[in-house]
């Protein structure tokens, strides 16, 4: 048995049949009303994930900080889409928590390009926009801590209440180049964590505006490779932080990424430079920190994967900024195993160190992921 | 010449051995509906298709047709066209809808209904043995993708 390459095609027949222009009557909508939409409608998709872990942490501050040891949270995605709209939610339960983390409807203008308006995720996070909220899909237990979701102690935007434009674009020379870009509210600084638009309640308060892009290169047209530039801004409105005088927070992300596939191996990094400006009253300043995560996994059977892990993030020493954020982890190193079971269940354990708030510590998980649809 | 006959007939029975495999090979072909404006396409092409990345054909987008319980079949086309295992490539397209929306190909057990799509939608591209197509003139192979 072998695969035949390219050449393969002179072996065929000629083909004696005419492209569409020979047959101007036979368009499809005029042979096949009923397929002018359906057959490429994605129709209603229900997406379930349950995630149930156990963590043990060596440092009784980030025990605390983290509440219960042991957890069990389930996901919802559901997507919907007819002719040119669509329609996705997703919505996360804890023991002691729930929240619509993406709630967007969308028109798809052209095959490839769709906007969306509602809860989204900005797109200028390779690794969030890749594996979303669904644990089953990120191999790892952990994600970087730069990529944390607000509600996990994240320190950038990741969630606006807006419009998000995604568009792709296949090259002549099998090359794809995908767009995504992001126009919304972006979060208030309030209670310790970032609180993104919440389009639930409904009690967001004053808002400022956010931006976001990511302009992606897939040489292999599929995105087993990818490479990327990512950007983006948020102004946080931060009379909520408890910092006297501080009106306004100016978030500014640049950063780079690679995602490379190469035999049974996967190398995905990110690198941001991180910009934070504060707005007191009259006055303003800014301080700097760069963030950083290399992960490289490697498929030892079909079943079986093993992956390593490490992240830094610089100059947060004497930031204001991220002194907010106190437990933040700003660095860790982290090796795992994940056994999957048929294509929905998987098993993971990783251990590791992380540094938070100038202690390092040890850290150890075990997590069953699962997904359902 | 006496050395000449058993080579003679070793080479006869080894074109005999040839034909007999050519006569028991089946070929993979990527298939269209007669009047699709899908002429040609590259392995790559197929590939983004079956995979779930928006290829079109000037303003159409086309979709893919996929077919799955017969397990020649299926290996075939995973190991030419995917180039993944088979829960890979499930997990792969579980990433395209649950990032995107999108919808994955479409899935028949039935070689019929796989004809039967493509033949009703000249967007529909899929794949079938070429035997299981075999004097029909309403559907047109695009492609060869394997022989075994």
């Amino acid at each position: 048995m072998a695969a035949l390459g390219e050449e393969a095609i002179s072996v065929l027949p000629p083909t004696a049949t005419a492209t569409a222009e020979h047959h101007p009557n036979a368009s499809p909508a005029a042979e096949a009303p009923h397929h002018d939409h359906s057959a490429v409608d994605p129709g209603l998709n229900l997406f379930g994930f349950l995630t149930a872990s156990y963590d043990h942490l060596g440092s009784a501050a980030a025990r605390e900080n983290q509440g219960k040891s042991s957890k069990v949270e389930g996901a919802l995605l559901a997507t919907y889409g007819h002719g040119p709209f669509r329609f996705l939610t997703e919505a996360v339960v804890g023991a002691d928590h729930a929240d619509v983390e993406r709630f967007q409807v969308g028109l798809e203008l052209r095959p490839g390009t769709v906007i969306w308006a509602g809860r989204v995720h900005q797109p200028s996070s390779y690794w969030n926009t890749e594996f979303h909220h669904g644990q089953y899909l990120q191999n790892s237990i952990t994600r970087p801590a730069i990529e944390n979701w607000e509600d996990e102690g994240g320190v950038v935007t990741q969630h606006v209440g807006g419009i998000l434009l995604e568009t792709e674009r296949s090259l002549a020379n099998g090359m794809t180049m995908r767009l995504a870009t992001s126009a919304g509210y972006a979060p208030a600084i309030e209670s310790g964590t970032l609180e993104p638009f919440d389009v639930i309640h409904w009690h967001n308060g004053v808002r400022h505006p956010a931006y976001a892009l990511r302009i992606d290169v897939l040489p292999d047209g599929i995105g087993e490779q990818a490479f990327g530039v990512m950007s983006g801004f948020s102004g946080l409105q931060a009379r909520g932080s408890g910092i006297e005088r501080l009106d306004r927070i100016d978030l500014t992300t640049v950063g780079l990424y690679g995602d490379i596939h190469v035999g049974a191996a996967r190398w995905l990094g990110s690198v941001y430079r991180i910009r934070t400006r504060f707005d007191y009253d009259q006055q303003t300043d800014a301080e700097y920190a760069t963030s950083w995560f290399l992960h490289g996994e490697y498929r030892l059977r079909e079943d079986w994967m093993g992956y390593v892990r490490h992240e830094s993030t610089l100059g947060t020493d004497d930031s204001r900024y991220f002194a907010y954020f106190p437990d933040f982890v700003t660095g860790r190193s982290v090796a795992g195993l994940r056994y999957e079971s048929g294509s929905n269940h998987a098993l993971s354990l990783e251990t590791g160190s992380a540094t938070s708030n100038g202690e390092r510590y040890m850290e150890l998980r075990l997590q069953w992921s699962a997904v359902f649809h | 010449m006496e050395r000449g006959v058993p080579l003679m007939r070793q080479l006869l029975a080894l074109l005999l051995l040839l034909t007999t495999v050519t006569a028991d090979a089946r070929d993979l072909v990527l298939i269209v509906r007669s009047d699709s404006p899908v002429m040609e396409m590259d392995s790559l092409t197929v590939r983004k298709l079956f995979m779930g990345v928006t290829v079109t054909a000037g303003s159409q987008q086309l979709y893919a047709v996929r077919l799955v319980g017969d397990d020649n079949l299926e290996s075939a086309f995973l190991q030419s066209v995917i180039g993944m295992s088979a829960a890979q490539y499930e997990r792969r397209l579980l990433l395209m809808a649950v990032k995107q929306g999108r919808a994955p190909p479409t899935v028949t057990d039935s070689p019929a209904q796989v004809i039967r799509t493509i033949s009703e939608d000249r967007r529909a591209i899929g794949y079938l043995w070429a035997d299981q197509i075999a004097g029909r003139s309403d559907l047109r192979t695009v492609r060869l993708l394997w022989r075994g």
